[in-house]
């Protein structure tokens, strides 16, 4: 059980690192939708089948799909890859294992485990234990929006220039 | 009603695209409207809270199916005054200087998510609630940084953001070792079970991790590496609040509020504290010496004050608590008054390089009055409100019997008297710089939201038992007093 799952972290964390380093907008895009669905199964496995089925159809699903979409609308040339992202993610991915194991698993092996504050239902949970954090999703969500505006639309000196 | 001050500024800024539509003039008027507004309810709660009373809002007895709950103490109101504060004036200084910049309707609905997150996240209970108010108010941050910005400016933006996530993640990870030792995230839960679930060892992996994540946010040294592209690269409104508050409330506020309510200030916190102040204070005074950009050299300079105020919560006194938040509140205002100076210096002129510039206090009067001011304020001379933060700090160390700790703030304040005197030779006095003959003060907008700021830094000054009394001690009675009731 234990080593389905962290065979799963492992490949997590190194479809993670594919999406930061590789310079293919697709190929990066496709690593994060990987990550996604990964962390959606792992999420099923540990008991939150809610956080699981949202993590794949909002985060693998819809998310890739807008990514794939806008990056095939802008892009103008190719990148050629670069091989060092690959040596600097191994030599993380062992650095981590080390202090893993040299820290915290010896932590939590003496750490009694919460009771948990679990609610019986998904709505109990989301509406009597998370509403505040709705409100504050909505506030992220108007956030992204008008960053991207912000962000992508032309200053009035991108307009002389094209003049 | 304390939902309001997180929905109000939410909802303000989803109408306000379309207001745009209506008329160009009117995102300003609502923008400031609204901070004006917060402020004003702000101000309505000063009496209750300073007379010793805790304000609840909990959204089921309003009937509103949900189980959530806000809090006002003295701590959230000092943060509240503070936010609405340095936005007023920064909203007021933005009509004007953002219109070259693109649609201002997207700034000002930008600037007030960022002020919707900062207010979500001093009026929660909960430590996740914390952490996702802290996010809103980051990537309007991100968006506000790099809004309206191209070529090298954008690295900042950039940098800003890549710095920050990894400050998220390592308070993410914290909080989730916190939800694996207790089983809640519920701040007061957390306060009355202090340590009597937790490991200890795990306890030191959470500080550190806080430490770091919160350290990145405040950008106190060792972790300070973003701010001094960030703060330059924003357009000045936002590198004032970036200044001011967003670093106090995101990193200090939270760093406070989890320390004090879940942990407790340990001596060995205390002694970090010191050891963090000492090198901020230091190292950030001395990268401002000999820095030609105007913005620069109050990045590093923001980075050094904020070293005075960790001074002043290192040594675990109430006097040294009050005076650390006394300096974070003068600091918000008169480094939001330099930052926006320096946006009015550069629409002026066109130029930031400060050796590029002389002589320009004839040609911009209300600009060189108050960036006088500020500089002074910021120095600690007397009367401004700066001179009262820093003495109490002073005396706190002195009071806590470190002396040489005491020295080295006074040998800073002199540093930071020394870099400002610089760049008022280089920039304000001395002989006209050739071209800038015919340069104009700035307009009236700007002139006033900068003439209201150094005004203030007087009135603080001049009236500062007034606001010890009233906004500082509630926020020094919450942090160190009886622990948060359970409701």
């Amino acid at each position: 059980m234990d080593a389905i799952n962290t065979v799963l972290l492992v490949m997590m964390a190194g479809f993670a690192c594919l999406a930061v380093f590789l310079k293919d907008l697709v190929r990066a895009a496709l690593s994060l939708a990987f990550m996604s669905a990964l962390l959606a199964v792992l999420l099923y496995r540990l008991n939150s089948p809610y956080a699981a089925v949202f993590e794949l159809s909002v985060v693998a699903g819809l998310i890739t799909v807008l990514f794939v979409s806008t990056i095939a609308l802008t892009r103008e040339h190719e990148d050629t890859e670069s091989s060092w992202p690959l040596y600097v993610f191994v030599l993380g991915l062992l650095l981590f294992g080390l202090i893993d194991l040299a820290v915290m698993k010896a932590l939590f092996h003496n750490v009694p485990a919460g009771d948990g504050n679990v609610a019986k239902t998904f709505g109990d949970t989301l509406w009597g234990v998370r509403a505040l954090d709705i409100v504050g999703q909505i506030a992220v969500i108007f956030g992204g929006v008008f960053g991207v505006l912000a962000l992508l639309r032309d200053t009035e000196k991108d307009k002389d220039l094209k003049k | 009603m304390l939902l309001l001050f997180i929905v109000l500024p939410l909802a303000v800024a989803a109408v306000m695209p379309l207001l745009d539509r209506v008329s160009r003039r009117l995102p300003d008027a609502l923008a400031s409207l609204t901070v004006a507004a917060l402020f004003a309810m702000e101000c309505g709660y000063v009496t209750l809270v300073a007379g010793g009373e805790v304000v609840y809002w909990s959204a089921t007895k309003y009937g509103v199916p949900a189980g959530f709950s806000l809090m006002m103490d003295g701590l959230s109101l000092l943060f509240l005054v503070t936010i609405s504060l340095v936005a007023f004036f920064c909203s007021i200084f933005s009509s004007t200087y953002m219109a070259p910049y693109g649609k201002k309707s997207t700034f000002y609905a930008l600037l007030l998510i960022m002020i919707a997150g900062m207010n979500g996240l001093v009026l929660t209970t909960d430590l996740f609630n914390l952490y996702v108010f802290l996010e809103v108010a980051a990537v309007a941050g991100y968006a506000l940084v790099g809004f309206g910005q191209q070529g090298d400016n954008v690295e900042g933006a950039f940098k800003y953001l890549m710095l920050s996530v990894v400050a998220t993640t390592s308070i993410l990870l914290s909080l989730s070792f916190i939800y694996f030792m207790t089983g809640t995230l519920s701040l007061p839960l957390l306060a009355s079970q202090a340590g009597a679930a937790m490991n200890a060892k795990l306890i030191a992996v959470c500080i550190a991790l806080f430490l770091m994540g919160f350290g990145l946010k405040i950008g106190v040294v060792p972790f300070h590496g973003w701010l001094p592209d960030a703060y330059p690269a924003a357009p000045a409104p936002i590198s004032a609040m970036l200044s001011g508050i967003l670093g106090k409330v995101t990193g200090i506020y939270a760093l406070l509020r989890i320390v004090f309510s879940v942990f407790g200030l340990t001596p060995d916190i205390s002694h970090i504290f010191t050891v963090l102040g000492v090198a901020s204070m230091l190292v950030g005074a001395l990268l401002a010496i000999g820095q030609t950009d105007f913005r620069r050299m109050l990045a590093y300079s923001s980075i050094s004050q904020v070293g005075y105020m960790f001074l002043g919560f290192g040594t675990g006194t109430a006097m040294g608590i009050a005076a650390g938040l006394f300096h974070l509140f003068n600091h918000a205002v008169f480094k939001s008054l330099l930052f926006l100076d320096a946006g009015s210096t550069e629409y002026a002129t066109g130029i930031r390089d400060l050796r590029k510039l002389g002589g320009i206090n004839n040609r911009l009067p209300i600009t060189g009055l108050t960036t006088t001011i500020g500089v002074f304020s910021t120095a600690g001379v007397p009367p401004f409100n700066g001179f009262w933060s820093k003495l109490f700090v002073i005396l706190a160390l002195v009071g806590a019997q470190q002396y040489f700790v005491a020295v080295l703030a006074i040998g800073a304040s002199i540093l930071t008297l020394w870099y400002f005197l610089q760049m008022q030779r280089w920039a304000f006095y001395g002989k006209l710089t050739a071209g800038l003959e015919f340069i104009r003060e700035v307009p009236f907008g700007m002139a006033f939201a900068t003439f209201c700021l150094a005004l203030l830094c007087l009135a603080i000054g001049l009236c500062y038992p007034w606001i010890t009394a009233n906004l500082i001690e509630p926020g020094v009675t919450a942090l160190m007093g009886a622990k948060m009731p359970l409701m």
